[in-house]
């Protein structure tokens, strides 16, 4: 399998042609690799899928921006800014996920769905937040890479149907092959939210706004 | 090979006074200059015409820095114009000076929309390119105020410390990734904004000033032009007073 350059713009498709291409996730995961290596500065060989970033590798936040912006920029994506740990708290009431610290049986399962690349195992009972971040590998981004890509292969202009192309000089742009009309990229803050709530639902949590709402209303 | 060569430069508030003597300076060292404006398109298109009379590379790009869309849009104009940004001088900055008793909160507020939000806006939205490329340099255009504060200048003193604070937290922040954020600290340059007042109590000013002299934004901007270059390649948290030695005696 061979890599494009890390300078080279991911996409080189000439203007205004249809991007349909299935996603090669064996080639996604070398890339995000290949990108996680350039944004720690470490050797190749130092890193695997399983790498774990905070703990084996010793990122720091900025380096995680700094992934999430090289990734988006490679692959004309959207990733989610908040962890998911913090959105989980946000959507279903930090009383349902964590108590003192210590995740709840219930937040522990919503994250042990959540990154289905984790070992089962690694998410044991009275873990603490901060432990969690220690549980994410390079494997953790390429899923969610795939994850954005696959609703970006999904999208077409709402206008007429026509399939996206990239948008000449514009390379996190993209507009209908068709009819010209603008395309947003997917936004990976409302995948993961979609997913959240979809998980949450199947454990039976109900989301805090909801919850809010249902109390707030006149008996 | 001039100083600044290939350099891609955005200044902020560039259209006239200590703004536009950077973009001109830069351009004169061999940058490409956006130039940004807010509202006096006129004055900004003869920044530019002047960069391009002389021989140099520069575009005219609208937007309030205090707006977080317009910056966006503008940082999104430049990079698709330029591929990239290498340079930012956050410069754009108003004064309402009023004595604190008799200041509107109006006053207040907007100065500190323009001068410390609108810097806030502006870094934010090019740290991922310049992360990207691994390298990057960013000046804020404080004030000598900043430290001595000000009568009448409340409001504007303590944008420009908060400005200061800004620029040390970054340059902290940022200098994992090879991006320098340095700060300047003018004095009484002779710009517009200053008219005014150096009108009003020329002498006064005078004495305090030990160089018996105000600056000139050519001046500010030549300090302005060393701290963005390579010369200044080790350099990042620091404050340069460009000020004629005002406010370093009582």
């Amino acid at each position: 399998m061979s890599l494009k350059p890390l300078q080279e713009p991911m996409q080189t498709t000439p203007a205004h042609t249809p991007v349909d291409t299935p996603v090669d996730s064996a080639a996604v995961r070398a890339r995000v690799l290949e990108i996680i290596v350039r944004c720690l500065d470490c050797k190749p060989t130092s890193l695997s899928m399983n790498s774990s970033l905070w703990g084996e590798l010793g990122a720091e936040s900025l380096d995680m921006l700094d992934i999430v912006y090289s990734l988006e920029r490679a692959f004309v994506i959207r990733l989610p800014r908040l962890n998911l740990f913090q959105r989980a708290s946000n959507l279903f009431g930090a009383e349902s996920v964590v108590v003192n610290g210590v995740i709840t049986p219930v937040g522990l399962e919503l994250m042990r769905r959540s990154m289905p690349e984790v070992r089962a195992e690694a998410f044991h009972p009275n873990m603490r937040i901060q432990e969690l971040r220690q549980l994410v590998t390079v494997e953790s981004f390429a899923r969610i890479v795939l994850r954005c890509l696959a609703a970006k292969a999904a999208l077409r202009c709402r206008l007429c149907g026509g399939l996206p192309a990239p948008v000449p000089d514009s390379p996190m742009e993209l507009a209908c092959a068709e009819c010209g009309g603008s395309i947003d990229l997917p936004s990976g803050e409302e995948l993961m939210m979609g997913d959240l709530v979809r998980i949450g639902g199947e454990l039976g949590l109900t989301q805090a706004a909801a919850r809010e709402s249902v109390q707030g209303a006149p008996a | 090979m001039s100083l600044l060569n290939g350099q891609i430069a955005l200044v902020t508030g560039a259209s006239r006074g200590i703004g536009a003597a950077i973009a001109r300076h830069f351009a004169a060292l061999g940058a490409t200059v956006a130039v940004n404006y807010r509202a006096n398109a006129e004055a900004a298109r003869q920044t530019v015409d002047a960069i391009v009379e002389a021989g140099g590379s520069a575009q005219a790009f609208q937007a309030d820095v205090s707006d977080e869309a317009q910056i966006r849009a503008m940082v999104a104009a430049v990079l698709k114009a330029h591929g990239r940004i290498d340079t930012l001088v956050v410069n754009a900055g108003i004064v309402r000076d009023n004595l604190a008793a008799l200041m509107p909160v109006a006053e207040f507020d907007e100065v500190l929309q323009v001068n410390l939000r609108g810097a806030f806006l502006s870094i934010r939205e090019v740290i991922p390119a310049m992360m990207e490329a691994r390298s990057g340099s960013i000046l804020t255009v404080s004030s000598v105020n900043a430290d001595t504060g000000g009568r009448g200048q409340c409001n504007y003193a303590a944008s420009k410390a908060g400005l200061l604070a800004i620029t040390r937290s970054l340059a902290i922040e940022l200098a994992p990734k090879n991006i320098r954020v340095n700060a300047l600290a003018p004095g009484l340059i002779s710009t517009e904004m200053t008219q005014h007042l150096r009108e009003l109590a020329q002498d006064e000013l005078l004495r305090r000033i030990p160089m018996k002299r105000f600056g000139t934004a050519q001046e500010v901007a030549q300090a302005a032009a060393f701290l963005v270059s390579p010369m200044a390649s080790y350099i990042t948290g620091a404050v340069l007073n460009v000020s004629g030695g005002l406010g370093l005696q009582p």
